[in-house]
């Protein structure tokens, strides 16, 4: 259990992370509907994985419309890899 | 704590590239015209019109085909999609995969004419109707891999149409009849789709926070 990123071993936090992992990046909207999470629930979540540097935030424009956009960093990727394999492992251990 | 199936996390992304409809939208009527500006072409008396055309027409196709679609598709999807579903941008795939891809299709063609041609001039005639038959398990397994079950209907499509070519004597011109049949049939279910999703999904939903 020590081993696991514990920014990372919270479902809601997980689930952003995951989803950004399939892809170069993604607006808030986008986040919104797919984690299910609040709009509230999902900026503070984002909040912490900024802080962290595991996420680029970019506030931008489309048109006149308030675009936020949401990349992972390397070290988000990284960290999402080793968060990966080190559950891996603890459920191989279970299973075993 | 329940952990969430990361596995299909991740991909849902590529999903989401499916859920609207365009794609296929955009595929068939590409299909569509290929095969119409086909059978323009086969009606043109022989000439300098005619040459003209089918040199011009190979790389319409080209650029159409690796340019266009996808240019298209994203043009579409920014103006209809992405205001109201949320934009996502995907990761570029490794070059090397991509000519992976390309030398893999290029080789499997190939190996298909060349093994007809070695057969026989009378076999060639049975070749759309095989590549008809590829194309269905290819679509039925992409169906499976992007949990898309609509694109079922398309490999259905693909295979009565690898059925229905023999019987119907189409020879080689089975090929052009082969993409107006799917491409007609592609751009009717993504229509369908983009229509149920346009009305799940009114344009000011939730934009931004």
């Amino acid at each position: 259990m020590t081993d696991l990123d514990r920014l990372l071993h919270e479902p809601a936090r997980l689930v952003i992370v995951a989803l950004l992992s399939g892809l170069k990046e993604a607006d808030f909207l986008y986040l919104l509907r797919e984690s299910s999470l609040t709009k509230g629930n999902l900026s503070s979540h984002l909040s912490r994985l900024e802080e962290a540097g595991y996420i680029e935030i970019e506030k931008t424009f489309r048109g006149k419309i308030p675009l936020t956009l949401v990349r992972l960093t390397k070290t988000g990727r990284a960290a999402f890899r080793d968060y990966k394999k080190a559950i891996n492992s603890l459920l191989a251990k279970r299973t075993a | 704590m329940v952990t969430p199936d990361l596995k299909a996390l991740a991909e849902r992304p590529a999903c989401y590239w499916n859920e609207d409809g365009i794609p296929e939208l955009v595929i068939g009527a590409l299909w569509i015209f290929y095969a119409a500006s086909q059978l323009a072409g086969i009606g043109l008396r022989p000439g300098l019109v005619r040459t003209a055309f089918w040199i011009v027409m190979p790389l319409v196709w080209m650029v159409g085909c690796f340019y266009f679609t996808i240019w298209g598709i994203k043009r579409i999807k920014e103006r209809v999609t992405y205001p109201r579903t949320g934009y996502v941008s995907y990761l570029t795939p490794r070059s090397a995969w991509a000519i992976g891809i390309v030398v893999s299709v290029l080789a499997l063609a190939g190996i298909i004419i060349l093994l007809f041609a070695g057969i026989g001039i009378r076999l060639m005639n049975l070749l759309p109707s095989v590549c008809s038959l590829l194309l269905a398990a290819f679509i039925a397994f992409l169906a499976i891999m992007l949990k898309t079950p609509r694109l079922l209907i398309l490999s259905g499509a693909a295979l009565v149409s690898a059925i229905g070519m023999p019987l119907l004597h189409l020879g080689e011109n089975g090929f052009l009849w082969l993409w107006l049949w799917l491409g007609t049939v592609s751009a009717v279910t993504g229509a369908l789709r983009l229509r149920s999703f346009l009305r799940g999904h009114p344009r000011n939903q939730g934009r931004e926070a």
